[in-house]
């Protein structure tokens, strides 16, 4: 698909670049302030995060081109926690198209003017879930247009947050086999990450906890061709969250 | 196939999916797949692949995405088994 197959607009493309730019102007004291609660008022550790950053940075080396991460889902804050795993301010100051772009629901912050100010800052793009078909699809073109301008993206691709705290490897979302159709070169960075004290799945972590962080990149193909590649990819993905939650209850639990 | 063989089908297709309290003889071409029939919209590809399996059709995303009632399944199959 040529991005002129896109449904958007020059004004939808304008609003994705000035969101952007002020997102990166102010993130020394938006981000500044979300890992200041992250690290103080919650208290929370990612295990390891040098090493995680280390070689983030080293992904961004070798893959160049657009990232999607693809992680699994147990809080409300796993993005946040996701950005913050894998690089400093620092870092997203010199390369900010590493902080990924994500898509929250609208619904759990159209109401609240502080969470809609932090969701636009932090290169959120708003979707109506089982909202009709032409918004999704408009979300999709956006999260194609930024891929193929570079950009990385956060999918979960389970479609929400799983309600006993497991992958749910059967009833998940196809939308990333989509995107990786529109955007062949991507490659995919699956995440798993769990705060250790974890259950099921809760708004936040539990105070204090030390978060498991580990990531691994694959590269899905697919002999199948139409909806059948699509659900393929997306299965590819799914399986390989599933796989890192085994190795993190084999290893961690 | 006339259209109402096709229907029948469809229906038998979107009752593995549906969450609905809809009885089959209460759903028309008309009948909307995510708020009448309350289908997971997660779920939409997996009823077209259903489709492709039970018409030998293929069908691709965008035609997918087109299908929001019961008769526009109705209507996509038609226009590929011809």
């Amino acid at each position: 698909m040529e991005d002129s197959q896109l449904a958007l607009k020059f004004w939808d493309k304008f609003s994705l670049h000035l969101q952007r730019i002020i997102g990166w102007l102010t993130f020394p004291i938006w981000g500044g302030i979300c890992i200041l609660l992250l690290r103080l008022v919650g208290r929370y550790r990612i295990e390891r995060i040098r090493e995680i950053r280390r070689r983030f940075k080293e992904i961004q080396r070798v893959t160049r081109g657009p990232i999607i991460i693809c992680a699994n889902h147990i809080t409300k804050i796993d993005s946040a926690l996701i950005n913050w795993g894998l690089a400093s301010v620092l870092s997203y100051m010199k390369s900010f198209r590493f902080f990924s772009w994500n898509l929250p629901e609208r619904e759990r912050y159209k109401n609240n003017p502080v969470l809609r100010l932090v969701c636009y800052l932090g290169s959120c793009i708003p979707v109506d879930r089982g909202g009709d078909r032409d918004g999704v699809q408009k979300a999709l073109d956006k999260l194609t247009y930024l891929l193929r301008k570079g950009h990385a993206i956060t999918i979960f691709p389970e479609g929400k947050r799983s309600v006993d705290g497991k992958v749910d490897d059967e009833t998940f979302s196809y939308s990333v086999g989509r995107l990786l159709k529109s955007v062949r070169d991507c490659k995919i960075l699956c995440v798993y990450l769990r705060g250790h004290k974890q259950n099921k799945s809760s708004g936040i972590p539990k105070i204090g906890d030390r978060i498991y962080f580990d990531m691994e990149v694959i590269e899905p193909e697919s002999d199948f061709s139409g909806l059948r590649e699509t659900r393929d990819l997306a299965a590819q993905i799914i399986q390989q969250l599933a796989r890192m939650e085994q190795a993190y209850f084999a290893t961690s639990r | 196939m006339t259209k109402e063989e096709v229907l029948k089908k469809v229906v038998d297709i979107l009752k593995k999916y549906s969450k609905s309290e809809l009885a089959p003889e209460q759903i028309t071409m008309e009948t909307t797949i995510l708020d009448d029939l309350k289908v997971n919209s997660a779920r939409l590809v997996d009823i077209v692949l259903d489709f492709e399996d039970a018409f030998d059709i293929q069908v691709d995303d965008a035609d997918a995405d087109k299908v929001r009632t019961v008769g526009d399944g109705v209507e996509l199959i038609l226009s590929k088994v011809g």
